[in-house]
């Protein structure tokens, strides 16, 4: 059901602001909305708050977190247990502490970072040093006062030989020496005497002579190479220890944990105070609490300095209201698929109770398998457990695949089915003729399935009129509701009463109250014809379509099983029992991965198109109460 | 030549049909994977955590293949191509067996390379919202119901020669 909302407006004193939050938040249970404009609030201003100052705080806390768990290599499953701190600890304490720790985890990341990219320099110069280790004489040597040297590289497609000559030719006191060659270059180091320096850099030029990066550096090639690699091991060294400095502190994860939840509920607080309004000693809010909870919030509020006011919302603004549903053990996983499709508004109704037969009904029929729906309740059972503490949406789905999986196995049962044909076949291989005993045949006989599917549609239908009727009563309107939902039970009690040859007149009847219905809300009396006519055209043709779309519940049940049945007999095939548990899990996993997303989704368009159509009001905002939401920690009961 | 088509041409044409079936099928599936595989690769140059669900969206028009794999099986099991007892099937009773798979390769073949194209669009939606992708799977689901009922078709006509 619909939880009924009070609209809330406090009136407190500004230096209790942040302490009302606290408590507002601890409650859990008012959802501070965007400030009304009106003549009131006129004048008043926002406050400024630290929102800024606490996500900065949030994104460092994350941050580090996530680099001790990737140098301590340490992940958390999907449902692993997580600590637990109690809500006082949440929302009180500074976590000024964890907070060094983050600066200073980061800090050392940052430190790593600077390292590895000296790692990458550093590697670069060895490789750029590497052809030139034979080089005996200094990096930095210019030559002697009368002699000169230039060491540097030639591009590989000149050919060594002709540079050689060309120097021998152009200016003789000069000697080219060949240090290594490779596919690129060949390095080369060239002395001369002083007097020809120009001439042999000319001539060099002539031939793509590009002195050496390096040149200038103290030392040879080789010690140069040889002190790179000793820092090369140096970096590896500090930059391990550096690493394991932050994964030592992996203890401390679960702090962190805390600080990033204490962190968020600062966020909201800052969230939900950035929306009050301030003169300059009080503060204004105006915000959303559910009418059962009124009581309680009024004793919270009873230690502060406030004076505060509650209403019900006027018919206008049920468009703001926002929506809480609340229902029992049974009908709250369906609440996966009404947030799947969106909230009801607040002069709607909850649809969660109105799916319940339905859903798990129709999921059963599709997937129709005693064996797959016995697995599906038990992954329902431990996804429930796992998740019951933590709510949301893991748990609706948890609850979900129990009732799904119930009704799958009552209707397996049914059609004897057990992994499709298994047992027939696994007998037929030892030599025994044993058939599984069913009610209904799916394969042999499958119109019954399909009557079954229609009737069922026509009833989900049908029950989707009442409840729209029932809406149309509730807002004071008898007439209408009369309208919307009499002809469509006297057209099919007619259709009945005509099938079985009693009599159609009651049909004729029905349609000619469809045409009225269509019709009575035209001015003229031709309009009044001419949308009645067209009126019952969409009925009819509306109603066949949808009837026939339950069709749908024969069609995946038949191929579910008979995929099951042709991947069992492939297996029997050559009566060889390792074969036939290879293709057995091979295909039977397949099939129910195939028939869990198709039996979900058909299952669930039918409740969707063919059910919601005919009552369903949506548009619902979800209520958001400022309230204590953890990611990492579950919350203490204290 | 009389003789020839006395004892094989029903059986012929009957394993004509059921290879239409899986041939139509699995050609159609490779294209729809292939469509998807191609857009998830795009995905995965940017985002390879994503590695899972994008190859569960590939694998989704892969299904028809299988579909008409089932119908191939079928057809010749209960043409007794595995037994030996379909030589000599005349030429009406093969007929009906061709006619009976052509559901399976035309709605397969065909619904195969549309479903490929959803699949890909709900990796494009991937690389914007990756929380929706559940909701693209749907989607896809939404074509495999006429790939089913096409294989019902042929299964109910196979069933009932």
């Amino acid at each position: 059901m619909i939880v009924k909302m009070k609209k809330l407006r406090l009136l407190a004193m500004k230096p209790q602001r942040d302490e009302l939050l606290r408590q507002l938040q601890l409650m859990g249970c008012v959802e501070v909305s965007e400030p009304e404009k009106n003549e009131y609030t006129e004048g008043l201003e926002r406050v400024s708050t630290r929102l800024a100052e606490y996500r900065e705080e949030h994104r460092e806390l994350s941050a580090a977190l996530a680099l001790i768990d990737r140098y301590a290599s340490v992940k958390d499953g999907m449902f692993a247990a997580r600590p637990l701190a109690g809500a006082g600890e949440l929302t009180g304490g500074d976590g000024a502490e964890q907070l060094r720790l983050a600066g200073h985890i980061i800090e050392l990341d940052e430190r790593i970072k600077k390292l590895s990219a000296e790692e990458m320099d550093v590697k670069n110069s060895i490789d750029a040093l590497a052809p030139w280790l034979s080089l005996d004489i200094p990096l930095d040597c210019t030559g002697t006062k009368s002699s000169g040297v230039v060491i540097g590289s030639i591009p590989a497609s000149v050919d060594i030989q002709s540079v050689k000559s060309e120097l021998a030719s152009q200016c003789e006191l000069s000697e080219l020496y060949e240090i290594s060659s490779d596919r690129e270059q060949h390095c080369v180091e060239v002395v001369f005497h002083r007097s020809q320096q120009e001439g042999v850099m000319a001539a060099l030029r002539g031939f793509w002579f590009s002195p050496m990066a390096l040149a200038g550096r103290p030392g040879t090639a080789r010690e140069n190479s040889d002190r790179a690699g000793a820092r090369l091991g140096e970096i590896g060294s500090e930059k391990a220890a550096l690493a394991a400095e932050i994964a030592a502190e992996k203890g401390r994860r679960d702090e962190l944990k805390l600080a990033i939840d204490r962190a968020d509920g600062l966020i909201s607080r800052a969230e939900a105070a950035d929306r009050l309004l301030a003169t300059q000693s009080t503060v204004v809010l105006t915000g959303w609490v559910p009418a059962d909870a009124e009581a309680a919030h009024g004793e919270k509020l009873a230690g502060f300095d406030c004076a505060w006011e509650t209403e019900d919302p006027s018919p206008d603004e049920s468009a703001d209201v926002p929506i809480k549903l609340r229902n029992n053990v049974f009908t709250e996983p369906m609440t996966a698929l009404t947030q799947m499709y969106s909230l009801p508004a607040y002069n709607g109704v909850d649809p969660n109770p109105l799916m319940l037969p339905f859903f798990p009904l129709y999921f059963g029929i599709m997937f129709a398998d005693l064996a797959y729906g016995l697995l599906l309740t038990f992954g329902g059972i431990f996804l429930y457990g796992k998740t019951k503490k933590r709510g949301g949406t893991m748990k609706y789905f948890g609850g979900m695949m129990i009732e799904c999986g119930v009704m799958a196995s009552i209707f397996g049962a049914l059609t004897g089915g057990f992994f499709g044909d298994a047992p027939t076949q696994v007998a037929a291989m030892f030599g025994i003729d044993f058939v599984m005993p069913a009610l209904i045949q799916p394969i042999e006989d499958p119109l019954p399935i399909l009557v079954l599917s229609l009737v069922l549609g026509i009833i989900q239908m049908l029950f989707a009129v009442c409840v729209n009727g029932w809406l149309i009563v509730r807002d004071g309107g008898k007439a209408d509701a009369f309208w919307e939902v009499a002809p469509v039970f006297v057209v099919f009690i007619g259709l009945a009463l005509g099938a079985l040859g009693i009599s159609w007149i009651p049909e004729i009847v029905g349609i000619v109250m469809v045409v009225y219905a269509q019709g009575r809300a035209s001015e003229s009396i031709g309009g009044k014809i001419g949308n009645g006519i067209y009126g019952l055209y969409s009925f009819v043709s509306g109603w066949f379509g949808d009837v026939l779309s339950y069709s749908r519940l024969m069609a995946l049940m038949l191929s579910g099983s008979v995929i099951a049945q042709v991947f069992n007999s492939l297996g029997a095939m050559g009566g060889r029992p390792v074969v036939f548990v290879l293709v057995f899990l091979v295909g039977h996993a397949l099939n129910i991965a195939l028939n869990l997303i198709g039996c979900f989704v058909h299952a669930l368009r039918l409740q969707y198109l063919e059910y919601f159509g005919k009552f369903y009001r949506e548009g619902g905002k979800p209520f958001t109460p400022l309230a204590v939401k953890t990611k990492y920690v579950d919350i203490k009961e204290d | 030549m009389n003789g020839f088509f006395a004892d094989f041409g029903g059986m012929a044409i009957g394993l004509l049909g059921a290879g239409l079936a899986a041939g139509l099928c699995c050609a159609g599936s490779s294209r729809g994977c292939g469509i998807a595989g191609e857009a998830g690769c795009g995905l995965l140059s940017e985002d390879p955590s994503s590695f899972s669900k994008v190859m569960i969206l590939q694998v989704i028009p892969g299904t028809q293949g299988l579909y008409g794999f089932v119908i191939w099986f079928l057809a010749i099991m209960w043409m007794g191509v595995l037994n030996g007892s379909a030589v000599g099937m005349d030429v009406a009773t093969g007929l009906k067996y061709a006619c009976a798979c052509l559901p399976m390769g035309i709605g397969g073949g065909i619904s195969a390379p549309a479903q490929g194209r959803v699949a890909a669009a709900t990796i494009n939606l991937m690389a914007k919202r990756p929380n929706d992708w559940f909701k693209g799977v749907m989607l896809c689901v939404v074509v495999e119901f006429y790939a089913i009922l096409s294989l019902l078709a042929s299964f109910l006509m196979l069933a009932n020669i």
